[in-house]
């Protein structure tokens, strides 16, 4: 081959991956949303979610939107769980 | 005046991403298939075990317990049936809450391994992962409700 065509074929090649695979990595403009650190303040307004309405068996209305109508039926029975932090 | 969000939804029933404020937006949070993922993993825990789960993620203030067992109170019409998962990122803490029926299904060191098995999610920048994941025990911890249970 000529010396035009080695280089294109040795250099050229290789260099067009790299500038395509670059463009690839690069240009894509990235998270919309920043992704969570521990130690990062947390920003977003407090989100409460619940299950389908159809998976639990007794009927369950969205419990706040009704908060000044629902009958606290807390007995103090002692609540149990576990609490954990990082 | 009607608004873009009512003509919108007037189409069918729900409004374009694009009505809303940019921090008003449903997905500002999570993307719409971590959304999902949390969507299922509540409502399959809840169908499978018969107790309601549900999850906060927000500030707790201090101290975390008294919120969050406020907030489990008024989680639902039965509380005492209820499991709360409130997470509040910025301060780094995780509170599982189990009623009273609850807590007979899911004892105290339930979820305790449940809540050590989120909080490494959690460290390593897993919000998502680790909730499913947490959910995934506790549900597996509860078990099926009784009724289900075959007298063998």
């Amino acid at each position: 081959m000529s010396v035009v065509e080695t280089i294109l074929v040795f250099v050229g090649i290789p260099l067009a991956i790299v500038v395509v695979l670059a463009l690839l990595i690069f240009v894509p403009g990235g998270r919309k949303r920043p992704r969570y650190r521990p130690g990062q303040p947390w920003e977003h307004a407090p989100i409460w979610y619940e299950p389908h309405p159809d998976a639990t068996g007794h009927s369950a209305h969205p419990a706040l939107e009704g908060g000044a109508h629902v009958v606290h039926t807390h007995t103090g029975a002692p609540l149990g769980g576990a609490r954990g932090t990082w | 005046m009607r608004t873009t969000i009512e003509q919108d939804a007037d189409v069918d029933g729900m409004a374009a991403p694009e009505a809303f404020p940019e921090d008003q937006r449903l997905d500002s949070i999570f993307s719409w298939q971590e959304l999902a993922r949390l969507d299922e993993a509540l409502t399959m825990s809840s169908r499978e075990t018969g107790l309601r789960f549900t999850l906060y993620i927000g500030d707790l203030g201090t101290p975390t317990r008294t919120q969050a067992e406020a907030m489990h109170a008024r989680s639902g019409d039965d509380p005492s049936e209820a499991v709360l998962i409130a997470l509040s990122p910025g301060q780094r803490v995780v509170e599982v809450v189990t009623g009273a029926a609850a807590a007979r299904r899911l004892p105290d060191r339930a979820c305790a391994l449940a809540v050590l098995s989120m909080t490494v999610s959690f460290a390593a920048g897993d919000l998502v992962g680790g909730i499913v994941n947490g959910l995934r025990q506790l549900s597996d911890q509860a078990g099926h409700p009784a009724s289900l249970r075959h007298p063998y």
